[in-house]
């Protein structure tokens, strides 16, 4: 077995093996942890591609709008940041995580109050998507997902994260908790808040027909 | 009612990004030391800050400017400069880092900027060792393969007629990646093999060891030639006194020995391999007329070898360092008609065409331009071949 890890990075007896995607493999996760700690650029490099898809995702299906870019350059200064606060190196993926939504939470909450100020425009939450990558998703899905961005907003923070922890990134209750730094039964609770919320308002979306079987829109 | 139809479809419409985006890691690295967000709740604090920064950055902090030297030499500053002639020429930078080339290798050293240096493997093979330094990162080229280096020592090989590459780490650690955003890390012990697109990382355990890069082994100063003026063997005992002084990087005392045998008696009775190295130690001494005597006995002697097609590719570089340019056409259409496939073929080639140009040889220059183009598209001179054939 090669030490560079799990990928198939393995030479058979007379033949080469081509590699799969994903050929990159992660240093030791404490060996980058120290690199991290001394600013290392390949270490740097290596942490910024490993978990960049993860922060990307998470925010985009967090919270819209053009600043989804900076966020996520916000996010890994503040995992950098917060290097020394990490208190098991091997659960580096569940840090990532929970710092990003420190950030949403920071950037939810200024969002709120920016719409008390003559000055804070709205940011543009209902109307940037950035759909699978491409610009080739339907109207009707763009429709829908504005439709599913307003029902969402309806959402106070902590039950828009539970929810979306939840149910787009399919954790665990357990791991929800966890990543927000909270009790089991607290998420538990704001899960059944949010998604009672979400029923009762989510007739008023019509576009969001197609995206609900016919007894739930309703 | 469930709102699990819902989170599906949405999760479907926004899924993780599947590449990583290249502007935003370039942003991250770029400010990867910069403070986080909690600054700018204290703008005023935040500005003095960033300004102490830009001071000590721009004055104390400043990047030492990093230089080069061929063996013992004097430092250098120049960068776009072709390195060859293996192990007379290790190549040493001022941070401590090492580039020795092996026997026939060829590279260019493209940039010589303190925070990313740039060097590139033409062909051949090469030890590197490379001194941590914080901040740097030296780029080590070949092909469509980049290695990011910032303190390890590794050998590798490029063979550009197979697009081939590889890479035998000996410590520390490397980025490697190809022109499809691919990329691997490696560290002490692994060995990279890519031909074409396929890669393979091996337990160095099944490959043959590397011994480590070694500092040129230094000789005690040879006054005067310690051997019999009639030596008849050249390479032999103690004969080897000045490839010795040459390979320690010393080219001037290696030159005084070599005139001392008697230098029309090595052009008359050395083999092919020590008369290349005896013209490149002449040609590293600015000893131009002594290199060219060298260069041209060897080709008349043993017509038809590698050696000869080196010697002419020389031949055909000091006539471009000497702006003579018609002659260095000459010379390095020569070296790459004689050994087309060779390591020296494509930079053979590059000067050719330049020389062309230089020499007011349009015709020549649009062949050169045509093949130089065909054999490598994308090679330091390809921007010229495609200005002068007209091509976008």
């Amino acid at each position: 077995m090669s030490r560079l890890g799990a990928s198939p990075l393995q030479v058979a007896v007379g033949h080469v093996i081509p590699l799969r995607p994903r050929p990159e493999t992660a240093l030791e996760v404490s060996d980058l942890v120290a690199r991290l700690r001394v600013r290392d650029p390949v270490a740097l490099g290596s942490f910024f591609d490993q978990y960049s898809p993860l922060v990307t995702g998470l925010l985009r299906r967090c919270l819209a709008g053009h600043e989804v870019a900076d966020l996520r350059q916000e996010t890994f200064l503040q995992l950098l940041a917060s290097l020394d606060r990490i208190r098991n190196p091997h659960r580096l993926e569940a840090w990532v995580r929970s710092v990003t939504l420190n950030t949403l939470r920071t950037e939810m909450r200024r969002r709120q109050w920016r719409r008390f100020l003559p000055f804070g425009a709205p940011s543009g939450e209902d109307d940037e998507f950035e759909i699978g990558g491409t610009d080739e998703a339907s109207h009707e899905t763009r429709a829908a997902l504005r439709a599913a961005r307003r029902l969402l907003s309806r959402l106070p923070t902590d039950e828009r994260l539970a929810f979306c922890l939840r149910h787009f990134e399919q954790l665990e209750l357990t791991e929800c908790a966890e990543a927000l730094g909270c009790s089991l039964a607290t998420v538990k609770r704001r899960l059944v808040r949010a998604e009672a919320t979400l029923r009762s308002h989510a007739g008023e979306e019509p576009a969001l027909a197609p995206w609900l079987p016919r007894e739930e829109s309703s | 009612m469930t709102l699990e139809h819902l989170a599906r479809r949405y999760r479907e419409a926004l899924p993780n990004p599947s590449k990583v985006d290249a502007q935003a890691r370039a942003r991250f690295l770029a400010s990867a030391d910069a403070e986080p967000r909690r600054w700018t709740r204290w703008p005023v604090v935040a500005m003095a800050a960033l300004v102490v920064a830009g001071v000590i950055t721009g004055v104390v902090l400043q990047p030492e400017q990093l230089q080069f030297r061929l063996g013992e030499g004097q430092f250098q500053s120049a960068a776009g400069v072709t390195l060859s002639a293996s192990a007379l020429m290790p190549v040493s930078f001022s941070d401590g880092s090492t580039f020795a080339l092996e026997q026939g290798a060829l590279a260019h050293l493209d940039s010589l900027d303190p925070r990313r240096p740039v060097l590139t493997l033409e062909g051949g093979a090469a030890q590197v060792a490379v001194k941590h330094h914080d901040g740097r990162v030296w780029l080590v080229r070949a092909g469509q393969w980049t290695v990011e280096v910032v303190g390890t020592r590794f050998r590798t090989a490029w063979t550009p007629s197979t697009q081939g590459l590889d890479l035998s780490m000996q410590e520390g650690l490397v980025r490697v990646s190809g022109r499809d955003g691919q990329a691997w890390l490696l560290s002490g012990g692994h060995r990279l093999i890519a031909t074409g697109d396929l890669v393979v990382v091996d337990p160095v355990e099944a490959s043959p060891v590397v011994e480590p890069v070694e500092a040129p082994r230094v000789v005690e100063p040879v006054e005067t030639p310690r051997v019999a003026p009639d030596a008849g063997v050249v390479g032999l005992g103690r004969v080897v006194d000045w490839r010795a002084l040459a390979r320690a990087g010393r080219f001037a005392e290696a030159n005084r020995v070599a005139t001392g045998l008697g230098l029309e008696r090595l052009r008359t009775t050395a083999a092919a391999p020590v008369l290349l190295e005896l013209g490149d130690v002449q040609r590293l001494s600015d000893d131009t007329t002594g290199a060219d005597a060298t260069y041209t006995r060897l080709r008349s002697r043993f017509p038809r070898t590698r050696q000869a097609s080196e010697a002419a590719f020389h031949l055909g570089r000091m006539a471009f360092d000497a702006t003579r340019w018609a002659a260095a056409e000459a010379w390095s259409s020569t070296a790459y008609d004689e050994d087309v496939t060779g390591p020296f073929a494509l930079e053979a080639l590059g000067l050719a065409l330049d020389s062309a140009v230089r020499a007011g040889q349009p015709a020549a220059a649009k062949l050169h331009a045509q093949r130089y183009l065909a054999r490598t598209p994308d090679g330091p001179r390809a921007a010229l071949a495609r200005r002068i054939l007209g091509a976008p």
